[in-house]
C-alpha cells in the first residue's frame, strides 16, 4: 500500500459519501411510490471487490448495516467471475443475507480498464411484492412464503439488456406492477449514476490508488471505533425488551442481550432471547447484527467514517431458531421495522449503565406500518400503499426527544397530508402531536402523533403492523415512560373509536391484515411517545411552561409530573 | 486449526448451514473446525476463535 496523505483520504471519503447522496437524490426524484419519493425508505452504498462497504451516506441504518451481508452473499453465491459490465443483480431473500422481503437490493459491478473494481448498490423498500396481504406486510403470516415474492440474487440486467424472463416473474407477482416497474428503474438508474461517478474517480486516481484509499478508510474507521469502545468501561451489561405480541399469538416475545465490553471489542450476545415467534416479528441474523451496529454507532462519535471498518470490533452471537435469528421458513417482515428498533434500544439501554451521558431513553420504536389497497374511485385503478408514522424519540442527557419521527433505525420521512390525499381516497381529519405522550423527565421524551383518516372510497382494505401499543418506551435515570400507541377504528355511524380486535375480532390490536373498511369509516393511528431522561423535578419550570403553552403537556400533567401548578 | 471447504450443495438444493457461533447462514465457504472430536462449522476463523475464547467459557460458567 503506497503513501496517501490524510487530506487526499478525506477528499476521497467525501467523494464516496457524495456519490451515495447523489444516488439517493436520483431515486427520490424518479421513483413512483410515496414510500420512495416522500418516505426516502432506501439506502445507497459502495463496495470494493472484496465485498467491504467503503461508502455510504445518511440513509436507513437498518439497510446500511445489512447491506454488507446482502452484498457479500451475492458475491459468494454468484462468484466474481459471473459479473459483466452492465449487469444488475436483484436480491431480497431474508434467508440469503437480506433483512426482510420488501427491502430489495440492486447491485451493479463497476469495471475499470477491463477489470472488476467494485460494486455500487442500493437497498429500497418496494411497496408491494405480492403475498397474502396487499402492501406485503402480512402481520399474521406464519411463514415467509406468505410475505411476497422471494428473490435470490438473480440478474435483472445482463450486459445492459433486460433479462425479460426474470422481469416477467417479478411483475406478474406484484399487485401494482406499474409502480414496481417505476421504482425498480429509479433504483437501477441511481446505480448508473454511481457507476459513472465511480469511473470518474477511477480516472482521476487510478484503480490501485483508489483501492488502497478504500482499504485505508476501512482501517481508519476500525481504529477509531476501537478507540471509542476502549473508552467504555470493561464489563458485562444486560438489558431486555419485548415485542408485545407477534400478530398470531397474543403473548410477548422477549429480546435479551448480554453485552460484553472487553478492551477494544464488543460482543453482543443475544442467545438468551425467546424462541422464534409464530408471527412475523422475527428478526433475521442480519437485522440483529444491523441493530447491534446501529446501537453502537449511536453511542460513539458521529465523525467516524461509516464503512465496514466500523463493524469489525463488534461481534454478534445468536442462536438460529430464536426471535433474533429466524429459521426457515419463519416469517420476518416485522422484524426489520419493529423488532430492529427494539433491539437497538436494548443495546443503548445496556450501555446506559456504562456511559449514561451518551445514552438515550427508549423511543416509540414502531414504524406504525399501515397498509391499504383498493380501487381508486377517481381513476378506476388498483393501488396499494405502505404508510409509516413517526413516533417519539427518547430524551438524552442534554436534549428532549424529537417528536413524531420515524424510528431511528429507519431514518425515513413522514408523508405529507397533501400527498396522501392527492394519491389515495382518504381524507385526513386530524394530524397532530399527542399531548402528554412524551415521558416526563429533566429532558422530556418526544411526542407521538395522532392521525385520523376517513375512507372516501366504497371500500379500502387495510392492514397494520405496530408495536408498543400495550408496552411503553422506558425512561432513564428517573425519567418517565412514553405513552403507548394504538390503532383504532370507528365504523360509519358509531359514536366512538374501538380497537380492531373489538370491531373485527383480530387476534392482535396492533397487527392484523385484510380488514375491509367502507366509505365513511375512520381510522385513528396513535404513534407511541419516547421515554424521559432524568427526574422530572429537575426540569426547568420555564421549559414546563413552554410545553404547556405549546400544548405538548397538559396543565394536569404539568402539575402531577412536574409540580408546576401555574 | 480449521480449513475452508465449499458447501457441497448443488445449485438447486435450498440447504442452510448456520455458523456455530454467530448463527449466520453461510453462503458457500464453510470453515470446518474440530473440537473435542466434534466437527463444527463456522463462517471463518474469527468465529472459531470467539467460540473458544468466549462461547465455551461462558457456557461452562452458566452450567
Amino acid at each position: 500500500m503506497g503513501s496517501i496523505d490524510s487530506v487526499t483520504l478525506s477528499v476521497i471519503n467525501n467523494a464516496l459519501v457524495n456519490i451515495c447522496r447523489e444516488m439517493g437524490t436520483a431515486m427520490m426524484r424518479t421513483s413512483y411510490s410515496p414510500i420512495f419519493n416522500e418516505g426516502l425508505d432506501f439506502s445507497c452504498v459502495i463496495f470494493n471487490r472484496r465485498g467491504e462497504m467503503i461508502g455510504q451516506a445518511e440513509f436507513c441504518p437498518t439497510m446500511l448495516g445489512s447491506a454488507q451481508y446482502a452484498v457479500n452473499w451475492t458475491i459468494e453465491e454468484l462468484g466474481l467471475a459471473a459479473f459483466e459490465p452492465g449487469d444488475v443483480v436483484i436480491h431480497n431473500d431474508p434467508y440469503r443475507g437480506q433483512c426482510h422481503m420488501p427491502e430489495h437490493m440492486v447491485l451493479k459491478p463497476v469495471f475499470f480498464g477491463g477489470e472488476l473494481w467494485g460494486f455500487v448498490a442500493n437497498i429500497a423498500h418496494i411497496g408491494e411484492i405480492g403475498g397474502m396481504a396487499p402492501g406485503s406486510f402480512a402481520a399474521d403470516a406464519t411463514e415467509v412464503y406468505q410475505e411476497g415474492l422471494r428473490l435470490p440474487p438473480v440478474k435483472v440486467m445482463r450486459r445492459g439488456e433486460y433479462v425479460r424472463d426474470v422481469w416477467k416473474i417479478i411483475l406478474s407477482n406484484h399487485r401494482t406492477p406499474k409502480t414496481s416497474w417505476g421504482d425498480l428503474h429509479a433504483m437501477i438508474g441511481s446505480l448508473s449514476i454511481a457507476e459513472t461517478r465511480m469511473r470518474e474517480l477511477l480516472e482521476r486516481y487510478g484503480a490501485r490508488y483508489l483501492t488502497d484509499a478504500g482499504d485505508r478508510l476501512l482501517d481508519y474507521s476500525e481504529r477509531w471505533m476501537r478507540a471509542e469502545i476502549h473508552e467504555i468501561p470493561n464489563g458485562v451489561y444486560r438489558a431486555s425488551d419485548c415485542m408485545e405480541d407477534d400478530g398470531v399469538t397474543d403473548r410477548p416475545v422477549w429480546l435479551r442481550l448480554k453485552l460484553v465490553v472487553k478492551d477494544e471489542e464488543v460482543i453482543a450476545d443475544w442467545t438468551e432471547s425467546d424462541l422464534q415467534a409464530k408471527g412475523p416479528v422475527n428478526a433475521t441474523f442480519v437485522v440483529t447484527a444491523a441493530a447491534s451496529y446501529s446501537g453502537l454507532l449511536h453511542l460513539t462519535s458521529n465523525e467516524i467514517p461509516r464503512n465496514s471498518g466500523c463493524y469489525r470490533p463488534i461481534r454478534i452471537v445468536t442462536k438460529p431458531g430464536t426471535v433474533v435469528n429466524v429459521r426457515h421458513p419463519g416469517p420476518s417482515v416485522g422484524g426489520n421495522t419493529e423488532t430492529h428498533p427494539h433491539l437497538q434500544n436494548v443495546v443503548v439501554a445496556a450501555l446506559s449503565q456504562a456511559i449514561p451521558e451518551r445514552a438515550a431513553a427508549a423511543e416509540g420504536a414502531s414504524g406504525c406500518n399501515f397498509l391499504f389497497a383498493g380501487v381508486h374511485p377517481d381513476t378506476g385503478e388498483y393501488y396499494t400503499n405502505y404508510h409509516i408514522d413517526g413516533s417519539g424519540w427518547g430524551a438524552t442527557a442534554t436534549h428532549d426527544g424529537d417528536s413524531a419521527m420515524c424510528p431511528e433505525n429507519g431514518n425515513c420521512r413522514n408523508t405529507p397530508v397533501e400527498v396522501l390525499e392527492s394519491k389515495f381516497p382518504w381524507r385526513t381529519l386530524e394530524y397532530r402531536l399527542r399531548p402528554d405522550s412524551g415521558g416526563p423527565g429533566r429532558f422530556r421524551g418526544g411526542l407521538g402523533s395522532s392521525r385520523v383518516l376517513r375512507v372516501l372510497a366504497p371500500e379500502i382494505t387495510v392492514s397494520a403492523l405496530m408495536d408498543r401499543t400495550k408496552t411503553q418506551a422506558w425512561g432513564l435515570f428517573g425519567g418517565g415512560k412514553g405513552a403507548s400507541g394504538g390503532i383504532f377504528v370507528k365504523r360509519k355511524g358509531d359514536a366512538r373509536f374501538r380497537t380492531f380486535s373489538e370491531a373485527f375480532g383480530t387476534v392482535s390490536d396492533s397487527k392484523f391484515t385484510r380488514v375491509v373498511l367502507r366509505e365513511g369509516d375512520e381510522v385513528m393511528i396513535w404513534s407511541p411517545g419516547g421515554g424521559g431522561y432524568g427526574a422530572p423535578s429537575e426540569r426547568g419550570q420555564g421549559d414546563v411552561g413552554r410545553d404547556v403553552r405549546q400544548g405538548w403537556v397538559s396543565r394536569d400533567a404539568a402539575r402531577d409530573s412536574y409540580g408546576n401548578d401555574r | 486449526m480449521g480449513r475452508w471447504k465449499k458447501n457441497p450443495a448443488q445449485w438447486h438444493e435450498q440447504t442452510m448451514v448456520y455458523c456455530e457461533l454467530c448463527g449466520k447462514i453461510i453462503p458457500k465457504n464453510l470453515w470446518i473446525a474440530g473440537e473435542s472430536g466434534q466437527t463444527l462449522v463456522f463462517c471463518g476463523p474469527d468465529c472459531e476463535e470467539l467460540h473458544k475464547t468466549y462461547w465455551l467459557p461462558s457456557r461452562a460458567e452458566r452450567a
